[in-house]
């Protein structure tokens, strides 16, 4: 029939229909966002002034943190509305029902975080040129490290860091739709399980690195060239990142086509 | 026209709810009885497509509510006894919700809002739970569905707003909308109903027009037991009694004593008379 092929339309009534979860959402997650960059900005202002002294760079750190956190988010505009039957018997179909819930969680939402962490670092950086607070604490730290190329390794670890992002908020949607009962929190206990697994994954990288590039024995002999040694770890770490990424990028895929399943089956 | 071909329904411990019902049910509004636990809800559900038939098929002018197509969907709304709207008002929910269900007709929820003394903009937490049912079942008329399934509309609602529900009905429905009631409180809407179906421990023993049934049967209050009963209650010093319809007029159908007599078993022959001519 005509009325059940994509629309469109539909698609704009989903996102209407959810307007008033997805505003509140960029209400407190643009204010987190705003939050944390003001935090990033002002460890970074601070690690400047004070170069190696104080907690600054963890005050940097912690902000950076929590605007990655803010990027999770995205799916729980869906627990919002609760009622689960009025969403099941929502006329939209489930191709329809998808492509809102991944344009939301993958396009429109990052979209605004960016323009919003975007747009307060071109503002700021009208009074000061600690605004791009990334730029800035790499060149940083790459300083305080006596010139170790941290840029390579954090430019080489972007695909890996999108993907590891993607897959987790892939992760909470499937969570979120495949739970009848407190999908707010078990979304909320899907996205910290599936940070610890990214971090003990991180931890076996780290540790199979160290083994490699037989660390310990270099630094129990006292490496000739230490910054040479630095590097050469972080080359090292860097190499693991396409191995990392494939396994993201699988996560992502399988996260999405069970999240396509579950919608397709319950229309949640 | 809402089908049932050979409808079965268990839950996931394999308790069957439904087992093999039958049943046509055209534009009109129809009265869902049974006991609880008879299988209402779960035909209701499975008449929304909130839940898919296991063995059998329902089907909504040709199409499958179960497929959840959007132009099924728009034409189906299912007001269960636990439906809640997750936005702050009534008209938040026509605006948000209702844009999916072309037939909403504004006017009609402000006219019928009115009618049970509301104006729309109350808070819908605030509410009372017979204040939000109102609300409810005048959104959920208002939205015009062509089939509309009501859980217990009734339920909360005092004297006067149900006797307003009674008038919202048969003012809002229109002849080519099918309606289908479930509720123990048969009174409430009682002059409305055009069908009857009758579930019992998950199977239907009814489906009948009221029409039909004021035609074959006839409904009798006696001070002395009648000798002609198809089916007999004794309620304090009265006797209540089906008989074979005599007048070709028909009488008031006693929805609950016709309930108690199919149900108990005791009196087949009613099913016998009203199944005549293949009506049933």
């Amino acid at each position: 029939m005509e009325n059940n092929k994509i629309s469109i339309h539909r698609i704009g009534l989903l996102y209407k229909f959810y307007s008033p979860a997805i505003r509140l959402l960029l209400i407190i997650s643009g204010t987190v966002l705003l939050g944390a960059y003001a935090l990033c900005l002002y460890g970074v202002v601070m690690t400047r002034q004070y170069f190696n002294d104080g907690p600054f760079f963890l005050i940097y750190s912690m902000g950076a943190g929590i605007a990655g956190w803010v990027y999770m988010a995205g799916p729980f505009i869906l627990p919002m509305v609760s009622n689960r039957a009025l969403i099941t018997t929502l006329p939209a179909s489930w191709s329809e029902k998808c492509i809102f819930i991944f344009s939301w969680i993958f396009v429109v939402y990052p979209l605004y975080l960016a323009v919003l962490w975007y747009g307060a670092t071109g503002i700021c950086s009208l009074f000061t040129d600690a605004a791009f607070v990334n730029d800035v604490m790499m060149t940083h730290v790459a300083e305080m490290t006596g010139g170790l190329d941290v840029r390579t390794m954090a430019q080489s670890s972007q695909t890996f860091n999108v993907l590891n992002n993607m897959s987790m908020v892939a992760l909470a949607a499937l969570v979120i739709v495949s739970v009848r009962r407190n999908r707010f929190i078990l979304g909320v206990v899907g996205l910290i399980v599936c940070s610890f697994v990214a971090w003990l994954i991180g931890m076996v990288v780290g540790i199979v690195v160290v083994v490699k590039s037989q660390f310990i024995e270099q630094a129990a002999a006292g490496a000739a060239d230490p910054e040479a040694f630095a590097q050469e770890l972080l080359n090292e770490i860097a190499g693991a990142f396409p191995y990392v990424g494939i396994f993201s990028g699988l996560l992502l895929i399988v996260c999405i086509v069970l999240t396509i399943r579950k919608i397709r089956i319950r229309q949640c | 026209m809402l089908t049932f071909q050979n409808l079965s329904y268990s839950y996931r411990s394999g308790y069957p709810v439904l087992k093999n019902v039958n049943a046509a049910v055209s534009p009109g509004i129809c009265l869902l009885l049974g006991e609880n636990g008879a299988g209402k809800t779960t035909l209701l559900g499975l008449s929304a497509g909130l839940l898919r038939a296991e063995r059998g098929a329902v089907e909504f002018d040709g199409a499958s509510p179960g497929d959840r197509l959007p132009s099924t969907m728009s034409d189906i709304f299912y007001l269960s006894d636990s439906w809640q709207s997750p936005f702050k008002d009534i008209y938040a929910t026509a605006r948000f919700h209702g844009a999916f269900y072309p037939n909403l007709d504004f006017d009609m929820l402000a006219s019928n809002l009115e009618a049970f003394g509301l104006t729309g903009h109350e808070k819908l937490k605030s509410l009372s739970l017979g204040m939000r049912r109102k609300t409810y079942i005048a959104y959920a008329l208002a939205l015009r569905p062509r089939l509309l399934l009501l859980d217990e509309p009734a339920n909360g609602l005092d004297i006067d707003s149900k006797k307003e529900l009674r008038r919202m009905v048969s003012r809002c429905i229109g002849d080519d909308q099918t309606v289908i009631i479930s509720t123990h409180t048969i009174a409430d809407l009682e002059v409305l109903y055009d069908t009857i179906m009758l579930l019992h421990k998950g199977e239907l023993l009814l489906s009948v027009s009221t029409a039909d049934i004021s035609e074959k049967l006839g409904f009798v209050t006696s001070s002395m037991p009648v000798q002609e009963a198809l089916y007999m209650e004794t309620e304090g010093a009265c006797f209540n009694a089906i008989v074979r319809a005599e007048s070709p007029y028909g009488s008031a159908i006693d929805f609950e004593l016709l309930y108690s007599a199919i149900v108990s078993g005791k009196a087949p022959e009613i099913i016998e008379i009203l199944k005549e001519d293949g009506k049933q």
